[in-house]
């Protein structure tokens, strides 16, 4: 085969932040996994775990949705910004996960009207959950608090 | 870009929240966060984040024996070791990969579903049958028989192949494709 030919292939269009790799690499390491087990975990082989590290090809959703449900920090992965989840009371979390199933789900409607894969919606869902928790963190427990008896 | 792939395409989601997460917002109410989140998701003067966005034009090309992009994919295909040659040779002929309208490789949509496969091959059978009871009873002469055996086979045979290629084939070596370069599969 000729050694002329693509350097780089690549046909999907997608939207990727400066230092994917490393950060994928950085959660693989931080799992505990290597990039053949990572690259199971979505029913890809090494080769492609391997390339989404050297940010030669850019992930599928499907993919994202797969290894955020196996334990990867999505809002890292993909922004650089660590989720800050635990800063949060159980009863915090659980009213941040309704506001964020309600502005996936209203996302969902007004872009896709509606027909968007299961994949599709747990990673907007979870990149929502997470962006609303960082931006509310820090604030006075017992502000939140209120806020939440007033709904009741 | 497809209509199937424009349904998995979250890239103005990701784009639109990353905005709103540069945007370093702290110390909110979940609902002043949640206006906020929503201006910036559903906003229609929502700009996009100047993320990365590779494109088959953007990329660097050596001129070379691949004369075409999709020859250069399957030429990288060849290149990962994860094909053998009659794969490659199955991908090149039935062919799954097409270059679409705007110079992307797309997986080929011209295809049978299996159930509508099954059948077609089903009733390849049972014509096949039919001709072979035809020939065997039929008052011709021996050569006579035998072209038109010839004949009738060929074509069936073609049929067959054609039927193949565009159903299960398609679908087993899609399938490798997946494992090994999942964006050109998907979204």
């Amino acid at each position: 085969m000729s050694t002329n030919m693509y350097n780089f292939i690549m046909t999907k269009v997608a939207s990727i932040a400066p230092g994917f790799g490393l950060r994928l690499k950085a959660e693989r390491k931080r799992l505990g996994l290597s990039q053949s087990e990572m690259g199971q975990l979505a029913g890809l082989q090494r080769l492609a775990q391997s390339q989404y590290e050297a940010e030669s090809s850019a992930p599928t959703t499907r993919y994202l949705a797969q290894i955020g449900a196996a334990g990867v920090d999505l809002s890292f992965l993909l922004f650089g910004l660590p989720n800050n989840s635990s800063v949060h009371s159980q009863a915090e979390t659980r009213r941040i996960e309704i506001e964020a199933f309600k502005l996936t789900e209203e996302y969902v409607t007004s872009r896709y009207s509606g027909d968007l894969s299961a994949e599709g919606r747990y990673v907007i869902f979870e990149l929502i959950r997470s962006q609303l928790m960082n931006a509310t963190q820090n604030v006075n427990p017992e502000i939140n608090l209120k806020n939440l008896t007033n709904q009741k | 870009m497809s209509k199937e792939s424009q349904k998995e395409d979250i890239s103005d989601a990701v784009s639109a929240i990353s905005s709103f997460a540069h945007s370093h917002h702290q110390d909110l109410s979940l609902e002043d966060a949640t206006r906020l989140l929503r201006q910036a998701l559903l906003s229609p003067t929502t700009t996009t984040e100047p993320l990365k966005k590779t494109r088959l034009s953007n990329l660097r090309w050596f001129p070379g024996k691949e004369s075409t992009r999709v020859e250069a994919t399957i030429a990288w295909l060849e290149k990962t070791g994860e094909f053998s040659t009659k794969e490659l040779n199955r991908i090149r002929g039935i062919p799954v990969l097409v270059e679409s309208d705007n110079q992307e490789i797309r997986l080929n949509q011209r295809l049978l579903g299996r159930e509508l496969a099954t059948f077609i091959l089903g009733l390849i059978n049972l014509i096949a049958g039919i001709s072979i009871g035809w020939l065997l009873f039929s008052e011709g002469s021996g050569m006579q028989q035998v072209l038109q055996g010839a004949g009738i086979g060929m074509a069936l045979g073609a049929m067959t192949n054609l039927v193949l290629n565009r159903s299960f084939r398609f679908y087993q070596s899609s399938s490798r494709i997946q494992q090994v370069a999942p964006w050109l599969v998907s979204n």
